[in-house]
């Protein structure tokens, strides 16, 4: 009553007073008194509309949001790449063509980047004009998600990545590296700071496509300014075409335009791989053309040096010999004048004592002489007189020669006269005439001796003192005077004339000491001169062997120099020879390379060829898909409960109709109550369901989807086309369940309407005729029964809401246990290796012999064996799909680590020699089965065909399997690049880590508990879309199951009200309401798990990824889940409805029938 | 005494109004006796039914039957009471739509521990012939007798009775005033009928005559006639 009032006030114009007429304050008392009845209405048409507008625009609004995203940052139309790259020539070529809109020039390059533990990423590098992003007709523009565009050189900026968001963040630096290459020898600059993180258009996908280089797999890319590449030739060019301009991405008339220009574009390649490859021909054609000048220019140099050199050589050598020959002539001459110089020595030093004692003697004679002339001027004439007369008297006539004397002169080494000698050795006295006449026989010298001797006697002292003097004068400077003299007289009278002319003797002494001098003075100027003579000689001597040693060593010199030069000269000669020599292999191997010049190549992909570009609309179309399903039968279960509804609705009113009949109201006027309340409840439900529906399904099943896609945020516009589609379809089912509901009441006359309507009679079932069961039902049951068979239409209603929501259950659940249990499966029962480690496959024999040692050795690996991982595309002429080629060591052994077998058969698989095993997933995509070929693309240009040899069981990614033998006979030789083993203990994870990745070949090790964890977190994200599928299967019970209670309730209100009065309990008369719409459940329990099996298996086979196979089959906890939640919101309505149950005054029994 | 009201009161509050329903009723009733309440719409015997029913609590005063106050019981105890003491006969007779007549019977046999057989309680209300068929396939008087079956199938202490004979025709209503005057007799049954019909009072070992919620006056039959014998 108030509310109405407050209504009333509040819309308090005239106008709005004459629209509250009786007839319509009824309709809105009628909503307010049932307002419960009202409600389930609306929340049922809330739930339908929201449901199938939600799903339904959730394939436009992905479609709407990725073709924006595309549109705004101008995705290519078309990536070229050529096996030999792009000249600029051939670029301008391109530009030329006439529907070419615009093209872009770019470089690429994959390269590595750490990510910490010891593990690396390969990054695919872009060459980006950061100058020209502005430019509106920029090819595939990067969106900056965060930070800015790089201004420098060593400046990028990254993806948005989940791969490495963890290591690289704005501000962070990245150093890239290869391992087979210099990157040098691509960049100029290796290191650079990420300045902002960007999504591309190019790669909606997590998935980046394959490298040639690491584990294959892309992690992420980079935009590197494009002046850091020092490439020669571009490696992509990207276009737009003219003829795109404004078509969307996923529109069908963009793929027949794209055919038409790839047929073009075919053409184009063709022609220009042909221009290409003959202008590498002439190219090289002329290169070699010069070369072959420039060898044969160079042999002839050759030989004239040889022929230059062998003439210096002769010449330089002809020179030294004749110095040499030279220097050996001086040499000799050298040798002659020492020989001299020594023979003058040593005559110099035998004949200098002698000349010296010569020189000596006559310097004594001088001194004898001068001190004889002294001696004579001091004589007088009285001295010479004594002396004369001394001597006279001294000298006998007759003497004998003492034996002293006698001795002396004979042991004197003199050869004496022997008659001489005769005369001293005669014993007895002799004449001293004789004597005197004998000694002045002998010659001045002998005298002299003789007198020596006297004097040196002992009988030179009986000649008195006073003439000794004159006697030694006289032995010494007058025996020349003194010759020949006979006798004593003639010696005395000798020497009175003599002494008696002093004079003349003075005279004569001093002319002769004069001459002596001078004798002496010449002498020793002789001899000095003689010594200098030989000392000059000696120096000069000196000096020549000076040069005669400047001589031969500069000779020697000579020699070497000459030889050193002869080598040198031999040596430029002979690397001139091998250089020649290399340039005439140089020369016969570009003969042979001309022959051997590639055929260049071009490869045309289109957006398809982009990862993710396709699969984000087949994921788009797969909620499409469901979104048909499941709306559908919201809507169903939505019109079943408006008819049960308003039915009830218009029957509990059967009397107010009849009433207002009799007043006069026409049918319209009073259908109208009810159709305005069906109406306006499915309208308000309609506009809550739309605004929902609209706005959170679309977004919360595309933010699932993001897990796997990098795009912008969803956009969500209202679609007014679905939106009205729903509308119109809600309020017509809920107007015509009101009109179906009233028109036989409004056909019936107001009397009949007025009498209590006759009630329903009671039925027999056919159970009752099986009477072997009915008979045991207790009478409560045999109610239940015959209720259940008396209100067909809302039984049907029960079963047919409860089926849905149990099967969308099942469905969830299944879908849940589908996704979460491949993860037991697929890394516990077929992945049942521990780790798997990926190592440089560029290292040389040695260094995989040690890795080997250490894999061998290591305490914590109990067994491990090598494999080659690749990622590649896998194409047959009906699709193209990624996978991973594993390629193992030991073809037996591999089931010790990998199971091999089929899911169907059971039955263990072993790699043949020929031929591969592909796994199921990848088996269904291809839609191939054992004996058919498939193409394994390694890179753009690397590929080869193989057999499939058997399909095995597998969850989480695609996989190629082949021995060896297989890979070695259709492709070449395996290298591996991978191990994978078994631990001890395969906790030890990060020790095992540890030790392995010291070894520096070794790049990544991956354990498959992580592999497991990590795909479990991914999958999560479809937890999710379960949850709503839960969620909105629970409402669904929820509102059809209160919904009929409700009903049940109200329709029986008198009948409970009875059986309360006859003593039942309330659980009771629970059980008696409940019993009825419990078995409908059950039925629908159980029709729902029916239907819900082939119902989940659809939603699996339009929900799965490619890169995952959910688990086949049905799971019994599925099923029990399904049942059990069902049952609870079962149970929950019943405790709602108990307190209503309580509620009922049993006074409604005494009442008369309505 | 089997059954005793004594000052009994009953107020309803209606929004602001408190509407006194009983104010201060006390009467007794002997066992196996049948007794009539009788008065005019709105005097208080349809309160006093609901409270004897143990459909309905007393604000104050209290109600023994059998020696036990129901005054004082619960929800459940009331249940209880309704379920093993208190056979109910309705106006519109409130059968099971959907069950037959044996069926219907069994409804209350079902609850009840030392219920009668159904069969000889519907032999005994004269229904053998049509035991197998729906109340929809019965006259009034016919469903009127399934009722009385249903209430006496549970051998309840009392027999209520709410204006039995109200939607019947005369000679039925008769016959069915007439079964419970036998029941009562034979079975030595406590039967409380209710209604407003003074004509019948006659047939009634005591008369309990309702006005404005209180009792107005309370008459013991001495000799109670016949119900063929009454004329209305």
């Amino acid at each position: 009553m108030n509310t109405l009032y407050r209504l009333n006030r509040s819309n308090g114009n005239s106008k709005m007073k004459r629209f509250f007429k009786p007839t319509t304050k009824d309709t809105i008392r009628e909503i307010l008194k049932s307002i419960s009845r009202f409600l389930s209405i609306f929340a049922i048409i809330a739930l339908g509309t929201g449901f199938f507008a939600g799903l339904k625009s959730t394939y436009p609004n992905m479609a709407l949001t990725a073709n924006t995203y595309f549109r705004e940052q101008n995705l290519m139309d078309m990536q070229i790449k050529s096996t030999l790259g792009f000249t600029e020539s051939e670029i301008e070529t391109i530009t030329a063509l006439r529907n070419v809109q615009r093209v872009e020039p770019a470089y690429t390059l994959d390269a590595f980047a750490d990510t910490g533990n010891n593990s690396v990423a390969i990054m695919r590098c872009y060459s980006t004009d950061f100058s020209m992003l502005d430019d509106e007709e920029s090819i595939s523009t990067p969106l900056l998600v965060e930070g800015r565009m790089p201004q420098r050189k060593d400046e990028c900026v990254m993806e948005l990545g989940v791969f490495t968001s963890g290591q690289y963040d704005i501000g962070s630096t990245i150093q890239l590296f290869l391992e087979e290459d210099d990157i040098d020898d691509y960049l100029n600059t290796t290191r650079f700071t990420i300045v902002g993180i960007v999504t591309s258009p190019m790669y909606i996908s997590f998935d980046k496509g394959s490298s040639t280089i690491g584990n294959g797999v892309v992690n992420n890319f980079l935009l590197l300014p494009i002046e850091v590449f020092e490439y020669e030739v571009y490696t992509d060019v990207f276009l737009t075409f003219k003829t795109t301009e404004g078509i969307s991405a996923y529109d069908l008339r963009y793929d027949s335009v794209m055919d038409n220009i790839k047929k073009t574009m075919e053409d184009f390649a063709a022609e220009r791989e042909q221009a290409r490859y003959d202008e590498l021909y002439n190219t090289a054609r002329e290169e070699l053309d010069k070369a072959r000048a420039e060898l044969d220019d160079g042999w002839q140099a050759y030989y004239q040096g040889i022929e230059d050199l062998e003439n210096g050589i002769a010449a330089g050598r002809k020179t030294l010999e004749e110095n040499e020959r030279l220097l050996k002539e001086s040499e000799t001459a050298y040798g002659n004048g020492i020989k001299a110089l020594t023979e003058g020595w040593e005559k110099f030093e035998a004949e200098k004592p002698g000349a010296l004692a010569q020189l000596q003697q006559l310097e004594a004679l001088v001194k004898a002489m001068e001190d004889a002339a002294a001696y004579l001027k001091t004589l007088t004439d009285e001295d010479v007189e004594r002396f004369i007369e001394t001597l006279d008297k001294i000298i006998p006539a007759i003497i004998i020669i003492p034996q002293g004397v006698k001795e002396a002169i004979n042991e004197a080494d003199i050869d004496w006269p022997d008659s001489f000698i005769d005369l001293i050795n005669t014993d007895g006295p002799i004449e001293t005439d004789t004597l005197i006449e004998q000694i002045f026989l002998l010659d001045q010298e002998t005298r002299q001796a003789v007198f020596e001797l006297l004097k040196e006697t002992q009988y030179f002292g009986y000649i008195p003192e006073d003439i000794q003097d004159i006697v030694v004068f006289a032995g010494e400077y007058l025996l020349d005077e003194l010759k020949d003299i006979k006798s004593k007289e003639e010696l005395i009278q000798r020497l009175r004339e003599v002494l008696g002319d002093r004079e003349a003797l003075i005279q004569n002494l001093e002319e002769m000491i004069a001459q002596l001098r001078k004798e002496i003075k010449s002498g020793y100027a002789q001899l000095a001169d003689a010594e200098q003579a030989l000392i000059d000689t000696e120096h000069m001597l000196r000096n020549s062997r000076r040069t005669l040693d400047e001589g031969w060593a500069l000779l020697k010199q000579g020699y070497i120099d000459l030889e050193a030069e002869e080598l040198s000269a031999q040596a430029e000669l002979d690397a001139a020879l091998a250089k020649l020599q290399d340039g005439e292999e140089a020369y016969s191997d570009g003969l042979k390379r001309l022959e051997d010049i590639p055929y260049p190549t071009w490869y045309l992909f289109d957006r398809a060829d982009n990862s993710g570009y396709s699969s984000y609309i087949e994921d788009a179309e797969r909620v499409d898909k469901i979104a048909i399903v499941i709306p559908v039968f919201f809507i169903l279960v939505a019109a079943l409960v408006c008819l049960t509804t308003m039915t009830r609705m218009v029957e509990e009113n059967r009397m107010e109709i009849g009433t207002m009949k009799a007043l006069g109201y026409s049918n319209g006027v009073i259908a109208k109550k009810y159709l305005v309340y069906a109406i306006s409840a499915s309208l308000l439900g309609s506009f809550v369901g739309l605004a929902l529906g609209f706005k959170l399904l679309p977004v919360l099943i595309f933010n699932a989807y993001r897990i796997m896609y990098l795009l912008p945020d969803l956009m969500i516009p209202i679609r007014w086309d679905y939106a009205i589609l729903c509308t119109a379809v809600a309020v017509l089912c809920t107007a015509l369940s009101a009109y179906f509901a009233c028109r036989k009441e409004l056909l019936a006359t107001p009397a009949a309407l007025m009498r209590p309507k006759a009630p329903k009679a009671g039925k027999r079932v056919f159970l009752e005729k099986v009477s072997f069961i009915w008979s045991r039902l207790s009478f409560l049951h045999k109610v239940t029964f015959r209720n259940l068979f008396r209100y067909k239409k809302r039984v049907l209603m029960t079963v047919v809401g409860v089926a849905g929501c149990t099967a969308l259950m099942y469905t969830g659940f299944g879908l849940q246990h589908a996704i979460t249990s491949i993860v037991d499966k697929q890394y516990e029962d077929i992945f049942i290796y521990d780790a798997i480690g990926i190592y440089d496959e560029v290292i040389g024999q040695d260094e995989v012999a040690t890795l080997r040692l250490q894999l061998q050795e290591n305490e914590m690996i109990t067994d491990y064996m090598m494999v080659l991982q690749k990622g590649v595309d896998v194409t047959n002429e009906k699709a193209k799909k990624s996978a991973y080629l594993l390629v193992p060591e030991n073809a037996q052994e591999l089931n010790g680590y990998i199971n091999l077998q089929n899911r169907r058969v059971e039955e263990r698989l072993s790699l043949p020699d020929h031929g591969c095993i592909l796994t199921e997933k990848i088996a269904k995509m291809l839609d191939v089965s054992v004996g058919e070929k498939i193409t394994v693309s390694l890179s753009d240009t690397a590929k080869f065909e193989t057999e499939v040899a058997g399909i095995t069981e597998n969850y989480t990614m695609n996989y190629i399997y082949m021995s060896k033998e297989a890979y070695a006979s259709a492709y070449k030789p395996v290298i591996y690049n991978s191990f994978i083993l078994h631990m001890n203990d395969p906790t030890l994870s990060n020790e095992l880590s540890t030790e392995l990745l010291r070894n520096e070949e070794i790049l990544h090790i991956s354990y498959s508990t992580e592999g497991g964890k990590t795909f479990r977190d991914v999958v999560g994200s479809l937890n999710y879309i379960v949850l709503v599928v839960i969620i909105a299967a629970g409402a669904l019970a929820f509102i059809v199951l209160y919904n009929l209670v409700n009903i049940n309730v109200n329709e029986r209100l008198r009948e409970i009200a009875t059986i309360k009065v006859l003593g039942f309990y309330d659980n009771e008369v629970g059980a008696y309401i409940y019993r009825e719409t419990n078995i409908a459940s059950v039925i629908g329990v159980l029709a729902g798990l029916l239907l819900g099996m082939p119902f989940k298996d659809f939603v699996i086979s339009v929900a799965e990824v490619d890169s995952v196979m959910f688990a086949p089959g049905h799971y019994w906890l599925s099923f029990v889940l399904a049942a059990v939640l069902t049952f609870g919101f079962a149970i929950i309505v019943d405790i709602a409805m108990h307190f209503k149950l309580k509620k009922v005054d049993m006074v409604e029994s005494l009442k008369s029938v309505e | 005494m089997f059954i005793r009201l004594e000052n009994v009161c009953k107020h309803y509050q209606m929004g602001e109004v408190t509407i006194t329903a009983l104010d201060g009723v006390d009467f007794e009733i002997q066992k196996g006796e049948f007794a009539i309440i009788v008065g005019a719409s709105g005097a208080g015997k349809t309160t006093v039914l609901n409270i004897l029913g143990g459909m309905d609590t007393c604000d104050s005063g209290s109600v023994i039957i059998d020696g036990t106050d129901i005054s004082r019981h619960n929800t459940r105890q009331l249940t209880s009471y309704r379920r093993y003491d208190i056979g109910f006969v309705f106006q519109f007779y409130n059968l099971m739509q959907n069950l037959t007549v044996r069926e219907n019977v069994e409804l209350a046999t079902q609850i009840s521990s030392d219920a009668l057989d159904a069969d000889s309680v519907i032999a005994m209300v004269g229904l053998s012939e049509r035991i197998d068929n729906f109340p929809a396939q019965l006259s009034g008087g016919e469903q009127q007798r399934v009722s009385i079956a249903r209430a006496l199938a549970k051998r309840p202490k009392l027999l209520l009775c709410d204006e039995p004979t109200g939607a019947l025709d005369y000679q039925t209503g008769k016959n069915i005033l007439k079964l419970l005057q036998d029941t009562c007799r034979m079975h030595n049954m406590t039967v409380i009928v209710i209604t407003h019909n003074q004509a019948i009072t006659p047939m009634a070992d005591k008369i309990i005559t309702m006005r404005s919620g209180q009792v107005y006056s309370v008459v013991q039959n001495e000799h109670p006639v016949s119900i063929e014998q009454i004329e209305w």
